[in-house]
């Protein structure tokens, strides 16, 4: 009889092992994001009422700098589940002098040559100098689709010479700045145009739940 | 040479809790390197509320305690305890010398045991800040072997102790000391008196990982049984009410914006308060089983079995 009870005791135990091991162990699969955000610089130098017709373009490392994000966490492209595009920010690095100025404008954005889209907008912005913080812009969803779009091509492409061409450029399409620039007192300053980037990647982990739930 | 029983079922248990707690450490570390003070305690308060409840869970297993004789008995409880809604998310809290959340910006975000998304909450400056994504846990469970012994003029002791060095792996350490003890309250009540009662406190401390996890549990209480024998078994359906209490010390490295790291150190505490527990033993010989559910601020449940060497005038 003693046999039998420590027999049925033991099977009872390594029922209960067997159970735990296979019976609540499941995967996760995690979603973990990283961000930051690139910049892009922009010169402005206008002395007279014509500044709506100077653009000023830049062709970005855009995708380098989103290399060297990734690098900085330790991560790589394969890693990578999805990269979007959070938000948008403006900061004057330098010049300004002679304000306050407000000014009003657009950043367009445009990949590999194609059509111009705005991407980013700011409104009777008032400026009196470099700003020691970045201010947060509107956005524009379809420039943001284009520029998902190119993340997507950068994602899938094996190295640098598969990334596709950014192009900003910034104008005055909205009008203006308050008051109007002369050559006495003229409009100058640099300053920058940030997309602030999430970077999202997948992670699975194995974790015990006796009763996991719907 | 053949192994000794005994040693089979000390490797069996501590195999046991080692499967369930001890990829938690490497784990939880991964995701915790983006919280801070504040944010980390939110994160992992449900793995504080699971642990505590569950080293407090399933001690007792009854109310008997033999007015003397000698046994000794090992006993295997596995306990688990259940996660509410409300302990899935926690408000984030953003360092007020950092950047801050644009206005109307949601700051309900997943704990360690909530939702696997993370995500970005937006800011007036950049960069976003970050939150981190819990596993989808809905139970904590934990199987903790522990050994009783007694009598001495009705009191027993009950002792739990695991130590697992790993060495350098990922896996770190883990160890369990609980020391306890109970008295029989109806020994000393007229002999016809219906029910067995006892009173006991219970005293663990817990590491995991490093210096991932460092925690306290204690517990007092009052358990109520009756025995009715079956034939060869011993039925026991028994409740208990007690009053436990669990803090838990957390250290890890948190990095600020990925340039600096400094170690952040959590002192957490769950809620203390009452349990209630209803549950059901039977023995056969030197084999007992039994079932309970805990009633409380972490509710819970229990499933132990035991294997008793008994010397008792009774028997």
């Amino acid at each position: 009889m003693k046999k039998v009870l420590l027999l049925l005791g033991a099977i009872a135990l390594l029922g209960l092992l067997a159970c735990l091991s296979g019976c609540i162990l499941h995967t996760r699969t995690l979603t973990i994001v990283v961000t930051d955000y690139v910049c892009t610089g922009f010169e402005e130098n206008h002395d007279d009422e014509n500044y709506m017709d100077e653009t000023e373009t830049v062709d970005d490392s855009f995708f380098e700098d989103l290399d060297n994000i990734l690098a900085d966490n330790d991560l790589t492209k394969d890693d990578i589940e999805s990269v979007d595009v959070v938000g948008a920010y403006y900061k004057v690095t330098s010049g300004a002098a002679n304000g306050p100025w407000t000014v009003s404008g657009k950043v367009w954005v445009q990949v590999d040559g194609g059509a111009l889209v705005v991407i980013a907008e700011y409104q009777s912005v008032v400026l009196t100098g470099p700003m020691a913080e970045p201010m947060r812009i509107t956005t524009n969803q379809d420039g943001l689709d284009v520029l998902v779009a190119a993340l997507e091509q950068y994602l899938a492409a094996s190295d640098p010479g598969g990334y596709p061409t950014i192009t900003f450029y910034a104008d005055r399409e909205l009008g203006d700045i308050s008051p109007s620039p002369t050559e006495l007192i003229p409009f100058v300053c640099t300053w920058d145009g940030c997309l602030s980037m999430e970077v999202n990647f997948i992670d699975e982990y194995d974790v015990y739940d006796l009763f996991p739930g719907d | 040479m053949r192994v000794p029983i005994r040693t089979w079922i000390a490797l069996a248990c501590a195999a046991a809790m080692l499967l369930v707690a001890s990829s938690a450490a490497a784990q939880i570390e991964d995701q915790l390197d983006d919280y801070a003070a504040a944010n980390g305690e939110g994160y992992l308060q449900p793995l504080a509320d699971g642990i505590g409840g569950d080293l407090n869970s399933g001690i007792w297993r009854g109310a008997y305690v033999p007015k003397e004789g000698f046994y000794i008995a090992l006993e295997i409880p596995l306990v688990a305890t259940f996660f509410d809604d409300d302990q899935r998310t926690f408000t984030f809290t953003p360092d007020p010398d950092g950047n801050q959340p644009i206005d109307g910006a949601s700051l309900l975000v997943p704990t360690v045991v909530g939702d696997t998304e993370g995500g970005t909450i937006p800011t007036t400056v950049p960069p976003e800040l970050v939150y981190a994504p819990g596993f989808d846990i809905n139970s904590f469970a934990l199987a903790v072997p522990q050994i009783r012994i007694g009598a001495y003029q009705g009191t027993e002791a009950v002792i739990r102790y695991i130590a697992i060095e790993a060495g350098d792996t990922e896996l770190g350490n883990m160890s369990l000391v609980g020391l306890g003890a109970r008295h029989s309250i109806s020994q000393w009540m007229d002999p016809e008196f219906p029910v067995d009662i006892s009173a006991g406190f219970f005293w663990q401390k817990f590491q995991l990982g490093e210096d991932l996890i460092d925690a306290q549990a204690m517990t007092f209480g009052v358990q109520f049984g009756k025995r009715f024998p079956q034939g060869v078994a011993i039925i026991e359906p028994y409740a208990a009410l007690s009053y436990d209490t669990f803090k838990m010390d957390v250290s890890y490295d948190f990095e600020d914006d990925g340039r600096t790291t400094e170690v952040i150190d959590l002192e957490m505490e769950s809620e203390a308060g009452m349990k209630f527990t209803l549950g059901l033993k039977a023995q056969v010989g030197f084999v007992d089983l039994n079932g309970e559910y805990n009633f409380g601020t972490q509710s819970g449940f229990a499933l132990g079995i035991g294997f008793a060497f008994r010397h008792l005038p009774e028997y």
